[in-house]
């Protein structure tokens, strides 16, 4: 199935992980730049979908990561749900066609986990036809997603 | 309770490729944007969101697959 959107102009959007867990943590290098696209959205404009949340439980709290931050499981959970409390932040159910859209993006030169983590976030977005909002470029490769990469 | 309305073209159309895309009938979709409309302000509010970490601790940058992967399935 080939991927379209059409929502010109809409203003919501699916985060990526990488952004919010660049909001949440305030030694992330991008942490200024998330804050400021926080920032300027306005009420139910951040979608948070079941995917970005269990990923950003499991990144709180890995030590490798956060260091001597790291979160217990049941705290980062509580972050999430402190999150979805803005009125920014609203929960993107995931639509059925992104299960069929999935396939149809599962193109890739290097097969790891983290590609097919993206590869579900874009079916996502596509079949939510909303905006996806990430720090990570790679998502380009997927043609025809409404993107925009913070810098 | 069955009633008849008039609604724009366009606004239809829209609530049937949204309630599909939920994977919902047009008229729940319906009922739950009227819910919706009156139930009076959901209690959220614009805030400081919640955060992690210190000015101390090593600058987190955006996540390399291999770290993804080594939290996600490490």
């Amino acid at each position: 199935m080939k991927p379209s959107l059409d929502n010109a102009g809409a203003k919501a959007c699916l985060a990526d992980v990488n952004v919010l867990l660049a909001l949440l943590v305030s030694h992330h290098e991008h942490h200024k730049v998330a804050f400021k696209w926080f920032d300027r959205l306005g009420a139910g404009e951040a979608g948070l979908c079941r995917w970005v949340q269990l990923a950003l439980v499991r990144l709180l709290g890995n030590r490798h990561i956060m260091g001597q931050y790291a979160t217990s499981a049941l705290e980062a959970w509580a972050l999430t749900e402190e999150l979805q409390q803005d009125e920014r932040v609203y929960f993107l159910a995931e639509p059925a066609s992104a299960h069929t859209i999935f396939p149809s993006l599962l193109h890739y030169s290097v097969p790891t986990a983290k590609l097919v983590g993206d590869a579900w976030l874009a079916a996502h977005a596509f079949a939510a036809r909303t905006r996806l909002v990430t720090l990570d470029s790679g998502f380009r490769q997927f043609k025809g997603l409404d993107l925009t990469v913070l810098k | 309770m069955r009633t008849t309305i008039e609604l724009p073209d366009e606004l239809l159309t829209q609530a049937k490729s949204k309630a599909a895309l939920a994977g919902v009938s047009l008229r729940q979709f319906f009922v739950e944007a009227i819910e919706l409309k009156l139930t009076p302000a959901s209690g959220k509010t614009r805030r400081t969101p919640p955060s992690v970490g210190g000015p101390n601790a090593p600058r987190l940058g955006v996540l390399t697959a291999e770290q993804l992967d080594e939290a996600f399935f490490g």
